[in-house]
C-alpha cells in the first residue's frame, strides 16, 4: 500500500480542492450582490466523486481516477426577482459559505489525523 | 496562487461598496448645492457596478495551467454617471442663482433614496466582510495542517 498517495488521500484532497473552488465562487457572487445582471455561479463536485467511486474497479484505478476529477462551475440560469435581472440570493449564499467553510475544516481535520496516525506509526508510537 | 487570489475577490467588493458609499454620502451632502463647476445644480452621482474579467498575464496563465474556464475575479466599479432625471424647481426669488421667474433649480438628490441605497451598501459590505473573515479562517486552519 502506497501510504502518501492513497485513495483516501487523493479523496480528501479533491474534497479540499472542491471546497476551495465553491468557496472562491460563493465570494464572488456575494461580491456581485449589487452588480445588475450578474447571474451566480455553483461549483459541483462531491457527485463526481460519488461517481468515481461507484465506477472504479480497483484502488489504482480509483486512485487514477480521483486524480483526473475536477471541480465543475455552472452558472444559474435561474429567474431572478429582482428588477436588475441579478440573481443572487445573499442569505442562501451565507449559508452555503458557512456550510463550505465548516467542511473544509472537517476535511482538513480528517486530513491531518491520518498524518497523525502515520507519524505514530513512523516513531514507534513514542510521539 | 489561490488563497491570496481568493481574498482579492471578497477585497475588490469591499473596495466597490466603500466608493459607492463615498458616492451616497457626497450626494447627501450636496443635496442643496446650486453651483457646480460645471455650471448648474449637482447632479446625483451613481457608480456602475461590473463583474471583474481579470485580464491581467497572471490570470490567464493560471487559466490556461488549470485548464478551466474560470473567471473569479469579484466585482469593479468601471464608472460614475450622472442622474440625468429632472431637476426640482424651487420657489426662493432671494437665492442668488434664481431665475428670471424666481424658481432655483434644486438637485435631484432625494435624501430617502439616498439612505435606502446607504443601507443596502452596508449590508452588502457587511456580507462580503462575512466571506473575507470565512476565507480567512479557512486559509488559517489549511497553514495548520499536519501539526
Amino acid at each position: 500500500m502506497n501510504w502518501l498517495d492513497s485513495a483516501s488521500i487523493n479523496l480528501m484532497n479533491k474534497d479540499l480542492d472542491g471546497l476551495w473552488t465553491r468557496q472562491q465562487a460563493i465570494s464572488d457572487n456575494i461580491a456581485n450582490v449589487e452588480t445588475p445582471g450578474y447571474k451566480s455561479k455553483q461549483v459541483s463536485f462531491e457527485d463526481q466523486l460519488q461517481e468515481q467511486l461507484s465506477q472504479s474497479t480497483g484502488n489504482s484505478d480509483l486512485v487514477n481516477r480521483l486524480k483526473n476529477t475536477q471541480p465543475v462551475t455552472t452558472v444559474s440560469e435561474d429567474e431572478s426577482l429582482r428588477l436588475d435581472g441579478n440573481n443572487v440570493d445573499v442569505e442562501q449564499q451565507n449559508v452555503e459559505l458557512a456550510r463550505t467553510q465548516l467542511n473544509y475544516m472537517y476535511s482538513l481535520r480528517e486530513l491531518s489525523d491520518y498524518f497523525s496516525r502515520l507519524k505514530y506509526a513512523i516513531t514507534d508510537g513514542k510521539s | 496562487m489561490a488563497f491570496l487570489s481568493s481574498l482579492d475577490i471578497s477585497g475588490s467588493a469591499l473596495t466597490a461598496e466603500r466608493l459607492r458609499m463615498d458616492v451616497i454620502s457626497e450626494n447627501i451632502a450636496n443635496a442643496s448645492t446650486t453651483r457646480t463647476e460645471n455650471g448648474g445644480p449637482y447632479r446625483r452621482k451613481m457608480v456602475v457596478l461590473e463583474p471583474n474579467q481579470q485580464s491581467s498575464f497572471r490570470s490567464i496563465l493560471e487559466k490556461r495551467i488549470n485548464s478551466g474556464e474560470r473567471s473569479l475575479g469579484g466585482v469593479k466599479v468601471t464608472q460614475i454617471v450622472e442622474d440625468q432625471s429632472e431637476l426640482t424647481p424651487v420657489y426662493d426669488p432671494s437665492n442668488p442663482d434664481a431665475n428670471a421667474q424666481g424658481y432655483v433649480m434644486m438637485p435631484n438628490v432625494d435624501p430617502t433614496k439616498e439612505t435606502l441605497d446607504m443601507m443596502s451598501a452596508t449590508r452588502a459590505y457587511d456580507a462580503n466582510l462575512t466571506a473575507f473573515n470565512a476565507v480567512k479562517g479557512m486559509a488559517a486552519k489549511a497553514l495548520e495542517m499536519g501539526r
